[in-house]
């Protein structure tokens, strides 16, 4: 055994050129850093979390945002309390997680609870409410859905998951939350921290998570290292070892345009991705929080959209993911069907 | 969960889905006593399957050294501390598979490697076990043994990956028995990752979805061998179809080599995936330590391959190992020759038991030159 340990330091003494910039928790180099000032303060999303600290409820407007983030300007706009979820009807919404109109929409806490029902299973909740809001300006819906997160998680790598929030609408009267069944399919509209970091900063590439990471050559690509994804591979014979790229996978799109994916479920296990999409995303991190606002018209020509009327009621769940304690797929919090009112 | 009949821990175990046996079933006998750990099998892999963007830390086909090497890094061992050591009461299991005694909602016991466990993919090469002291000499077992375990995805019976998948994107096909993963569907929750025992799906960073080897399907559908097998220079490998259904045939090699002579023998076979790469175990290693790797047959099958000279039959079989690119279904032993047919029970190769050889005299008479023998 003492030979086994002593290899594995070798080991890792061997890799740490490879590891350097942390294989665990680093930034990519070319994200922009949070403002100067801030940066000493910004929490590096690839450390070990921090310890739990107070909730910096009466922070001044300056707020540290996720490290690969613009700062928003201000605080969080402050809206009231309401027991119940509701879709408030503005004069106009918009996917600006701190834009100003959130202030007149009231929020709900929502409780989550940790999904236990399928496998794999979600052992211990870590997240206990989500803070939602709604509202529409009678063609677009908007819902803001808020949680505390000490740690932005927007990579992916083995063992490296990322936050991530999804709402739910019935596509039949009666369709079962826990994603939908055969006769009765629910739509669901998903956001990713990591698609999210795709439209701030660029696909995350190999080098941004391993920096240090060296390859001759790939195959057909164009231009030297370190042949980035995607300008170096717009030869198609060069995505033929990019498998899923190729296949059109949908979490392996190269060029993404939204970080909101929509789709439909009759049961555990069938998530079908959707290839027409009219919804949208936008989230931001700031202070120890999510904030992701979700748009999508209200009526759309699309059989497996749910149609939202003003004035006659609707039903959303919920689900929420902390990429950072693993949390992926089925190892998720999830809140059941809420009726919601519609404003008229 | 389903019960299933599995051979290879002489018992029946549980399993997520029921399904019979593919129609036919690949398997690759792999004799570790002949591989020098070259990597070519790995280079042929890597330079055809994982040479993109994303798969740097990816080899489907690996070569590491026993007893300290691994890729991913303690990737047996750490199973092992969720496992607990395998129980056996002569060939039967008596511990529990990766598959039972999980909680109803639990999938297979499993764990997920880090990044940095794949990152030096052949740490401990040429380590041996013991420590070399003044006096020692080799005869016959030694402290101090060391061999090179080649290892490709087992396109198991019960494939832990597909157990494990709760979006169903991973299958096995009926008629060859590969194990693939969709990579339309794959949406890399790494639940494989964490599943597979042998650390043989892999995480890709760029593709974000989980990939794994594809047992060279294409050449298969040709019926031809793998690439790692094409290309082995120390001819250690062989590949082809074992009988899934029925009884074992006697002139196929591998169904000879595997359920009858029992020569070959599956990787840790005690996980219940059903592992469908055998291996020649290593002769001079001792057997404490095989026994753990591949089951209670190991000290039989050392006995075996010692006695193989004298055993034409099974010597006829193991000349067939990369002695052609085309699959062996069926062989004989003829004089002084192994015969090998196939797929479409045309004769495919011919092995003679010696290799023809010629005696060249020093002096080149025609060049009046001496040959010379260059170190």
């Amino acid at each position: 055994m003492r030979t086994m340990r002593t290899l594995t330091v070798l080991a890792l003494a061997a890799v740490s050129t490879w590891a350097a910039g942390g294989c665990k928790k680093s930034e990519p180099a070319s994200a922009p850093a949070a403002k100067a000032g801030e940066a000493a303060s910004t929490p590096i999303a690839l450390l070990p979390p921090p310890a739990p600290v107070a909730e910096p409820a009466a922070s001044p407007p300056t707020v540290p945002s996720a490290p690969w983030q613009k700062a928003p300007e201000g605080g969080e706009p402050a809206a009231a309390k309401a027991d119940k979820l509701k879709i408030a009807k503005i004069a106009a919404v918009g996917e600006d997680p701190y834009g100003a109109f959130w202030k007149d929409v009231p929020y709900a806490d929502i409780a989550l609870l940790p999904q236990q029902m399928a496998m794999p299973l979600l052992a211990d909740g870590t997240i206990p409410t989500l803070q939602v809001q709604a509202a529409h300006d009678g063609t677009t819906l908007a819902v803001r859905c808020a949680w505390k997160d000490e740690t932005p998680d927007g990579n992916v790598d083995t063992g490296r998951f990322p936050d991530a929030v999804a709402i739910e609408f019935p596509l039949k009267p009666g369709a079962p939350p826990t994603m939908g069944s055969k006769d009765a399919p629910v739509q669901i509209i998903h956001w990713k921290a990591i698609w999210q970091k795709d439209i701030d900063v660029g696909y995350q590439d190999v080098q941004d998570i391993h920096p240090n990471f060296w390859s001759d050559l790939y195959w057909f690509t164009e231009g030297g290292y370190p042949y980035k994804v995607p300008d170096a591979f717009k030869k198609p014979e060069s995505l033929q070892w990019l498998v899923a790229v190729a296949a059109g996978n949908p979490m392996a799109v190269l060029q993404r345009t939204t970080p909101a994916e929509e789709l439909i479920a009759t049961g555990w296990g069938t998530l079908t991705h959707q290839p027409t999409s009219a919804s949208k995303a936008r989230g931001l991190w700031a202070a120890g929080k999510w904030a992701v606002v979700f748009t999508r018209p209200l009526k759309t020509d699309d059989a497996s959209d749910a149609q939202i009327e003003a004035g006659k009621p609707t039903q959303i769940a919920f689900a929420v993911w902390d990429g950072g304690k693993g949390q992926i797929g089925g190892r998720k919090h999830w809140a059941t069907w809420q009726d919601v009112e519609v404003a008229p | 969960m389903a019960t299933r009949k599995n051979w290879q821990i002489g018992r029946d175990m549980t399993y997520p889905y029921e399904a019979a046996p593919p129609k036919r079933q690949v398997a690759y006998i792999f004799d570790t006593n002949k591989c020098i750990a070259c990597q070519t099998c790995t280079v042929a892999c890597k330079t055809c399957w994982t040479s993109g963007k994303g798969e740097e830390h990816i080899f489907w086909n690996n070569v590491e050294s026993r007893p300290y090497g691994g890729y991913p890094q303690r990737w047996d061992l750490s199973i092992f501390k969720k496992t607990g050591p395998a129980v056996w009461k002569g060939d039967t299991l008596r511990s529990s598979t990766i598959f039972e005694g999980n909680g109803p909602l639990d999938p297979p016991r499993g764990w997920r490697p880090e990044a940095a466990d794949y990152a030096a993919p052949n740490l401990g090469e040429d380590d041996i076990a013991g420590i070399v002291d003044k006096g020692h000499h080799l005869v016959g077992e030694s402290p101090m043994w060391m061999f090179y375990l080649a290892r490709i995805c087992n396109h198991c019976d019960n494939p832990a990956c597909a157990a494990s998948c709760p979006r169903k994107a991973i299958y096995k096909r009926d008629d060859d028995g590969i194990v693939l993963i969709d990579q339309e569907r794959c949406r890399g929750y790494q639940e494989c990752v964490k599943a597979c025992p042998y650390k043989k799906t892999f995480y890709n960073i760029i593709n974000r979805a989980a990939e794994k080897c594809v047992g060279c399907f294409p050449r298969v559908e040709e019926g031809l061998q793998s690439l790692c097998v094409e290309g082995c220079i120390g001819k250690i490998r062989f590949h082809g179809f074992r009988t899934s259904q029925g009884e074992p045939r006697a002139d196929n090699p591998f169904d000879f080599l595997i359920r009858i002579k029992k020569l070959a023998l599956p990787l840790y076979p005690q996980h219940g995936t059903g592992p469908n790469v055998f291996y020649i175990p290593p002769i001079h290693v001792p057997d404490a330590y095989l026994e753990q790797l591949f089951g209670p047959g190991v000290a039989e099958a050392k006995k075996l391959y010692r006695a193989a000279k004298d055993d034409k039959q099974v010597l006829g079989a193991l000349l067939l190992f990369g002695s052609t690119d085309k699959m062996v279904d069926k062989f004989e032993v003829k004089g002084e020759e192994a015969i090998g047919y196939g797929l479409d029970g045309k004769e495919v190769v011919r092995v003679p038991f010696t290799e023809a050889h010629v005696v060249r005299n020093a002096l080149d008479e025609r060049h009046n030159a001496y040959r010379v023998n260059t170190p």
